[in-house]
Formats: structure tokens, C-alpha cells, sequence
């Protein structure tokens, strides 16, 4: 398994490490917060559309989440990592707003859906991965997997986004989420569980087939034999590194 | 990395549902617009401006607007509104409706609402009630508190028309289940009508064999209905619980044989449903 950064070590974006960075801030240096959030937004702003599931609560989610992060500074107490707490604040302030508004949470389709239709993912676009039917039958999986999730209650939805899609650890997803590992542990279980019946899953699974998909869907490729956990396709790394 | 061997082995459902999570993970940046408008709001942050849509003053001013909407709902429960008789601008010059329908002063919700620190069924609002000190929230930023217990000078208040007057039978929002979304919203019709009747029954067909604790769950109390005003538009607005959310379903006027009612989302007005309903 592939260790990410870890996000108290200096990176090459800045001299400063997040923790220098965010005491700067707390001190009076104007700019030092901008270059905290220029380090980490981009994955701030993936794990808040896949939480909120649509692009408007997810710019709304990680701006409401920022500025909070802004002001509350000062009250950081160096306890967990400081992305691991940026990605608490944007993520409380992501599921405040789907509480807030769950009716639209449950009707709308995440915004990016369209996106799928004709291209696959760059995680894992290669010369391969270029056949038009290929990238359709991803892009159509991709529809689908999001289309479920975000029917997911708004909790289980964040524990999966973090574990499954960041590729965090349960024990830093339950510090982001603030909550014990137990608890994250069991949503994500119960998520992945209806997600399964929801993608029509198979519950018969040869060892060394890729589950669930039909006998005649033909291999992705760079993914064949993918079927331990150890197997799942890990997410890029951070620019600015991650949880503990 | 290498399974030990005491670990259970993986459900292959969970492991695929892993791998296309994965799979499905957003890698694009963070779009153009949304970091140059993340870019300003810090930029105005480090100059010191005022920044009203941070997480803590959202919730913050929606608590006072909860507090200030039940000091309204309690000054001013519009019944005898029939739908029969949609007015247009039930939404911003909702506080001329009020003077032209039978707009009464609901002393019994009046008591409910200063009684709320007593609730035992406290829910957030009734919870962010107590903690902005109840009447103390005002109906607006900055707004003056209306007094307690004064629910005429409340009625009176420049601020009851920002919360668009909503038409509140028995002083509580009605359910309203997304699976019956339809029926449900034509039940809650008929409970504004029954109120305009006279009826007080009902409201209560729709929960019938329930015990009075109940009822009291099943409908409840507009005290602790927390509902962010905005601009509703045209038509009746009644407060209901959109599968235990807090909505505004706004019957527009009727056209011909038919009636369009909108389920709003509090505090943007945003429709997120709409059905056509036979006029009553």
C-alpha cells in the first residue's frame, strides 16, 4: 500500500509545512492560509462534490468550510493533522448543507455525471483505456456508482467518500468525521452493502474474476485480477499530503 | 501488501463495490471559478471584511430566524385564507395579505412559545431556541426582539412580512411524505381549507388512530418549525415537514381546472418539487 505524504512534512509547493503554515496564519501573516488552501483545495473540493453530489453545494460546502477553517484558526490544537482538520471543517460544513437540504440531495444526480458519458477517469486513461467503448462502459459503471451513492444517507455517503474513493484510512476518516473508528467501520459497511444491491452486484463471485461484472464485459485494462482489497485502485496522492 | 492470515477474507461484493468507488473518485482540480471565488472570500477575509456565509453565522442567523419565526408564528397564525382565493404576492408583500385576510392572533400558540424551553421534543431548533434565549432572536439581522408574550406588537411588527405571512393551520406545519408527495399535498390544501371552514377536524384525519402524544408528534408544534423566510412568490405558503424537513408548499393560484403547488426549499425558495392538483 502506497503511504502518502504525510501533511506536517514540507512539500514542494512551499518551505513551510501545514502546521507553520496555519500558526503563521493564527500570527497575522495574511497570505500564509491562501497558500494552506491553494496546497490542499483540490482534494478539499473532490471530497466535497462527492460528498454533496452536486457542484453548487460543493463550492458553497468548501467555501462555507474555509472560511469557518479561517476563523477558527487559532482554536487548532495540533491534535490531529491540519489537513485531516481542514478536510473535518469542509466536510461538517458539506453535510450541514445536505442536511439542510436533503430532499434535493436525494432527486439530483451528481453534476459531473455527465462528464462520464465519454471519457473515462485520468486516474487510470491510458492508451487502453482510449477504445470509445471502453471509456462508455466506464463512464456508464462511474453514472451508476454515483447515482447510488448519492442516495446514501448523507453520513454512510462520507465515510465511503473518505475510505473508499480518498483512499484514507478508517482510522483517519473517523478523525476527519469526528467520530470512532467503529462507527466509521459500520457505515461504511452498511453503505457498501446497499450500494452492492443497488449496482446489482453479484453475490456469487469466482475468485480471480472482477466481481460483479458480466461474463461477456470485457477487461478494463490495467485492472485485470483486481479483487482483494489490496487490489483496489488507489487515488492519486495529494499535492499536500494527507491524514496521518 | 500481504493479508494476515487471522483477517477474514474480504466479501468479493464489498471488494467490487470498493473498486468502483475508486474508480469513480473525482481527479479533476478544483474548477476555475469556484477557486477564484474561493480566492476573493480569503482575500476578503484578510482584509477583514465581514463575511456573512461562513458555517457558524449560518448557523447563527438560522437560529435567529428560527427564534424569530416562532415569536411571528405565534403573533400571527393566517387562517380563514381559502385557496379558493389565492393572493397573488403571498410571498414579499405577504404583510398586505395579512391586513386584507382574517389574520388572528393565536394566543394559544403565543403560549407555546414562550413556554419552549419547557418542550421535551426539543429538535435543533427548539435546541438553538433555548440557546439564542428564545424570544431574544430577532426576525432579521440586527431586527429588535419582540417582547415576549406581546403578540400584537409582534403582528405589528415590520418583520412579519418578511416571513411571508405563512398560512399555519392550528399553528403547525403539516407532513408531507415524499412518497405521497401529491396526496399528501392536497390533503394539506384541504387542511388550510378546513381551517378557513372552521373545521379544526381536519387537520387530524390525516392522523387518525393516533394517541394524543402521538399527535402531538405527528404535527409538530410550529415552535419548533425552523425555516429560514424567503421570497415565496405568488400563492398560499403553508410551513410543512417535507419528510421531517421543514418546507414551504406554496398552492399558486388556480388556472382552469387545475392547481399548481411547489414545495419550496427554506431560506433559498428554491422549488425542488411541483405537482398539479385538481382546484379545489
Amino acid at each position: 500500500m502506497t503511504r502518502r505524504t504525510r501533511p506536517s512534512d514540507r512539500t514542494d509547493q512551499g518551505d513551510r509545512t501545514d502546521a507553520e503554515l496555519l500558526a503563521a496564519h493564527v500570527a497575522g501573516d495574511r497570505t500564509a492560509f491562501g497558500e494552506l488552501v491553494v496546497r490542499h483545495r483540490d482534494r478539499l473540493w473532490a471530497v466535497a462534490l462527492r460528498t454533496t453530489g452536486n457542484r453548487e453545494d460543493a463550492a458553497d460546502g468548501l467555501q462555507d468550510g474555509l472560511v469557518a477553517a479561517y476563523r477558527r484558526a487559532g482554536s487548532f490544537r495540533g491534535d490531529a493533522a491540519v489537513t485531516t482538520w481542514l478536510h473535518r471543517v469542509v466536510v461538517n460544513a458539506c453535510l450541514d448543507r445536505l442536511r439542510a437540504a436533503r430532499v434535493r440531495r436525494t432527486e439530483a444526480l451528481p453534476d459531473d455525471l455527465e462528464e462520464y458519458g465519454d471519457r473515462g477517469s485520468r486516474s487510470s486513461a491510458g492508451p487502453d483505456a482510449e477504445d470509445p467503448a471502453e471509456l462508455s462502459v466506464r463512464g456508464e459503471r462511474r453514472r451508476a456508482v454515483l447515482a447510488a451513492l448519492a442516495t446514501l444517507p448523507p453520513e454512510q455517503r462520507a465515510a465511503l467518500v473518505l475510505v473508499d474513493m480518498e483512499g484514507y484510512s478508517v482510522a483517519e476518516a473517523a478523525a476527519v468525521l469526528d467520530c470512532a473508528v467503529g462507527t466509521v467501520k459500520s457505515r461504511c459497511s452498511r453503505g457498501r452493502a446497499r450500494l452492492a444491491d443497488l449496482l446489482e452486484i453479484e453475490r456469487t463471485v469466482r475468485p480471480g474474476t472482477r466481481a460483479g461484472n458480466p461474463a461477456t464485459a470485457p477487461p478494463v485494462p490495467g485492472q485485470a485480477g483486481l479483487t482483494g482489497s489490496a487490489a483496489v485502485p488507489k487515488p492519486h496522492e495529494p499535492t499536500g499530503g494527507g491524514a496521518p | 501488501m500481504t493479508r494476515p492470515d487471522t483477517e477474514p477474507r474480504p466479501d468479493p461484493r464489498e471488494e467490487e463495490v470498493r473498486r468502483r468507488l475508486a474508480d469513480a473518485r473525482h481527479v479533476e482540480p478544483v474548477p476555475v471559478d469556484v477557486a477564484t471565488r474561493l480566492d476573493r472570500v480569503l482575500a476578503q477575509l484578510a482584509e477583514g471584511e465581514h463575511l456573512p456565509s461562513s458555517v457558524e453565522e449560518l448557523s447563527v442567523r438560522r437560529r435567529r430566524r428560527a427564534a424569530g419565526l416562532l415569536a411571528a408564528a405565534a403573533a400571527v397564525t393566517v387562517v380563514g385564507l381559502g385557496l379558493g382565493q389565492v393572493l397573488p404576492g403571498a410571498g414579499s408583500d405577504a404583510g398586505s395579505n395579512a391586513d386584507e385576510t382574517a389574520a388572528i392572533v393565536d394566543r394559544e400558540a403565543a403560549e407555546r412559545s414562550t413556554s419552549v424551553d419547557d418542550e421535551v421534543d426539543g429538535d435543533a431548533a427548539g435546541g438553538a431556541v433555548a440557546e439564542d434565549g428564545g424570544a431574544d432572536g430577532s426576525l432579521a439581522d440586527g431586527g429588535d426582539a419582540p417582547a415576549e408574550g406581546d403578540a400584537t406588537a409582534s403582528a405589528a411588527a415590520p418583520e412579519t412580512s418578511a416571513l411571508n405571512a405563512f398560512v399555519t393551520p392550528q399553528g403547525r406545519p403539516v407532513r408531507v411524505r415524499s412518497e405521497r408527495f401529491a396526496a399528501d399535498a392536497l390533503r394539506a390544501r384541504d387542511v388550510v381549507d378546513g381551517s378557513r371552514s372552521g373545521d379544526r377536524g381536519a387537520e387530524t384525519r390525516g392522523n387518525r388512530g393516533r394517541g394524543r402524544g402521538d399527535q402531538h408528534r405527528a404535527q409538530p408544534d410550529l415552535a419548533f418549525f425552523e425555516c429560514t423566510p424567503a421570497d415565496w412568490g405568488a400563492g398560499v405558503a403553508v410551513p410543512v415537514l417535507y419528510d421531517d424537513e421543514p418546507h414551504v408548499l406554496v398552492f399558486r393560484a388556480p388556472a382552469g381546472d387545475s392547481q399548481v403547488a411547489d414545495l419550496l426549499q427554506c431560506g433559498t425558495g428554491e422549488a425542488l418539487r411541483s405537482t398539479t392538483l385538481p382546484a379545489g
